[in-house]
């Protein structure tokens, strides 16, 4: 199931960057060029995240979920696109009964860089992003000897967050991304509804 | 450039109307639907399973309410009420009408609702469906301060504010919430109250036996810093009196709460067939278990000499002491209750179930008389017999010979003076008597 989320979000972005190149129309094919000398596409890929989501717990608290996290994107001008892939669970109960939640979701993130500053071996920029993505729920219910799991429906969630990046230069694009942004998601299910949370990634870029 | 702007501009705003169109989740759309709920559910063998459990009446599960119940979180209580949020329910939708709680708070809120639900059902088949006002008030995960008894793994009945209040259930065994004799035993107290305690409040007084039920709110509003009574340890050696007026208070006290004990675990068998119930929440509670057969309940000299021990603590702590004794009564009385009850199955050739209720309802009956008797005892500082119950179930129902010699039994064993029935009439109304009269037992009150 989750290869399936991943698969889904990976298809959706790539197909997003295919379409880019017509973005620039073909008689200003001279600044095109020019442009393609000047931004460089940047992939990355996000392996250390923090990512801190707060979520409704079996005590009615909002508690950080700490979900797992990890991303890849392409960074092209000042635009970036990153797709991620999350989970994370929730168990409550004793040893008689218990309940355990599972959390999963994929989302393509778009992101416009809007204002950046750029040296020699560091880049700074603050961005604003928005993301569309599927999530699932699973439920597996457990009482003494008996354990059903429950799946619910692929469903949409939307995104929408704030954020810092600090680029390292090793090279003319390797380098180290560090990043943090304050992040809304929306989904049907999600409680409360947005989720408020966070995000601090160290990628790669090359 | 423009172009891609103005992709991310719709892109954020598709976002945005996603968010302003998504506030609710789907568990919140079953208003006037019968929905299936996968939760711990006795099966037709009597054991409990995973199963699908029909539900309905809801308004929500989200907000998780409806017809029979309305849940407070952690509540408070404000003049007689209970106040505070409720918890939000999370469900997962699994089909157009199934749904599975995805933690263990929105489990125990489907599980008290469905079980009150059926409750209330049984209520309206034994003729008391008037009894409780509908939805009940259930507090869940109610925070208590004080001793780890009360904190903890217990649920109790409340009749100031006329609700259920059950406090985190943190032990290995079956979760009280999905404990359906639990469930049924903790309703009972509330149909108790009503019957017995309220109609004879002024008699039986403000403070200890207000509430009746031996589990529950005098240490609870302790716990919880709110004023139940003004009792309190300072107090007990204050009090006017003296230690035979008090032991005989306590005496009605004990009777009072063990026979609401009692009847509460007769219930919870009543409704679920299972003589185990409590141990299954409870394993080391085995003096619970209403298995053991028993042909007698405590006798008056026992209960005497145990009030007039805790007498001498004082009010407060007296009443503390007899705690323990009002259990023993009460397991005794459910015993003799449910072995009588297996009889009349068998003379009347009924099914367990149909047995059951059948006794309830003359249980139930007697109810509203045993009040007047006990009030009437300690109006006139005069001493209820224990025993007093059997003989009106015995008067004022038409039983067989054999269903009247078990009581009779009951009464020999428990008094140590030997009963018989005997056909009055040409009408099959049986009545037992003593064969041989003996003095009678001197009250706490006669003996000073």
């Amino acid at each position: 199931m989750k290869f399936s989320i991943i698969a889904f979000v990976l298809f959706v972005s790539s197909f997003s960057f295919a379409q880019s190149p017509t973005v620039v129309p073909e008689k200003n094919e001279t600044r095109t060029k020019l442009l393609k000398a000047e931004s460089p596409l940047y992939t990355r890929l996000y392996l250390l995240n923090i990512d801190v989501r707060y979520d409704r717990d079996n005590d009615q608290q909002l508690s950080n979920r700490s979900p797992f996290h990890i991303a890849m994107g392409f960074k092209k001008s000042v635009y970036a696109a990153v797709v991620e892939y999350t989970n994370f669970s929730e168990e409550s109960g004793n040893a008689s009964s218990s309940v355990k939640r599972t959390h999963q979701e994929g989302v393509l993130w778009g992101r416009w860089h809007a204002v950046e500053f750029k040296g020699a071996r560091h880049q700074f920029s603050f961005y604003g992003a928005g993301g569309l993505g599927l999530y699932q729920e699973e439920v597996t219910t457990t009482f003494l000897t008996d354990e059903v799991k429950d799946s619910g429906d692929f469903k949409m969630l939307g995104a929408a967050a704030i954020g810092g990046e600090w680029t390292i230069l090793f090279g003319r694009k390797f380098g180290l991304v560090v990043n943090g942004e304050l992040r809304l998601l929306a989904g049907s299910d999600f409680e409360p509804n947005p989720n408020f949370g966070g995000l601090v990634g160290l990628g790669l870029q090359f | 450039m423009k172009r891609v702007f103005r992709v991310m501009i719709l892109t954020i705003l598709a976002i945005s109307g996603l968010v302003g169109c998504s506030g609710k989740p789907e568990s919140d759309a079953v208003e006037g639907r019968t929905v299936k709920v996968r939760l711990p559910w006795q099966n037709e063998q009597g054991e409990m399973k995973l199963q699908l459990v029909e539900i309905s009446g809801l308004t929500s599960l989200y907000e998780m309410g409806g017809k029979f119940a309305r849940f407070f979180f952690a509540p408070g209580i404000a003049n007689g009420h209970l106040t505070g949020k409720g918890p939000k329910g999370r469900f997962l939708k699994i089909t157009d009408n199934e749904y599975v709680p995805q933690n263990e708070i929105s489990q125990s809120m489907a599980s008290i609702y469905a079980h009150l639900e059926r409750l209330a059902a049984l209520d309206a088949k034994l003729g008391v469906g008037d009894v409780n006002a509908w939805p009940r008030d259930v507090g869940v995960n109610v925070q208590v301060s004080g001793e780890s008894f009360l904190r903890q793994n217990n649920a109790f009945y409340d009749g100031n504010t006329d609700a259920f209040f059950f406090v985190p259930f943190k032990a290995k065994g079956l979760p009280i919430a999905v404990n359906p004799g639990v469930i049924a035993h903790e309703h009972f107290h509330s149909l108790f109250f009503k019957i017995v305690v309220k109609p004879n409040e002024k008699v039986l007084g403000p403070s200890v036996m207000r509430n009746g039920s031996n589990h529950d709110a005098a240490e609870y509003y302790h716990a919880m810093d709110l004023k139940f009574h003004e009792e309190n340890e300072a107090t007990d050696s204050q009090k006017p009196g003296t230690v035979s007026e008090l032991a005989l208070k306590f005496y009605h006290v004990a009777l009072l709460r063990g026979l609401n004990e009692g009847l509460a675990d007769f219930w919870g068998w009543v409704y679920t067939g299972d003589e185990q119930f409590v141990l299954h929440s409870f394993p080391t509670e085995k003096q619970r278990s209403l298995k053991p057969p028993s042909q007698d309940v405590l006798n008056r000299k026992t209960i005497e000499v145990n009030a007039q021990s805790a007498a001498k603590f004082g009010e407060y702590s007296g009443e503390k002491r007899i705690r323990s004794l009002a259990y023993i009564i009460g397991t005794q009385y459910a015993r003799v209750f449910k072995q009588f009850t297996e009889l009349y199955q068998k003379e009347h050739e009924l099914s367990a179930r149909e047995a059951r209720e059948k006794v309830a309802v003359m249980i139930l009956k007697e109810l509203s008389q045993f009040g007047q008797d006990l009030s009437s005892a300690i109006a006139n500082s005069d001493t209820y017999e224990p025993t007093q119950i059997f003989h009106r179930l015995v008067d004022n129902n038409e039983l067989t010979k054999t269903e009247c010699e078990f009581f009779s039994d009951v009464v020999t064993y428990t008094t140590g003076t030997s009963y018989s029935c005997t056909q009055q009439g040409n009408a099959w109304i049986i009545k037992f008597y003593p064969e041989v009269t003996t003095s009678e037992v001197a009250s706490p009150a006669e003996q000073k």
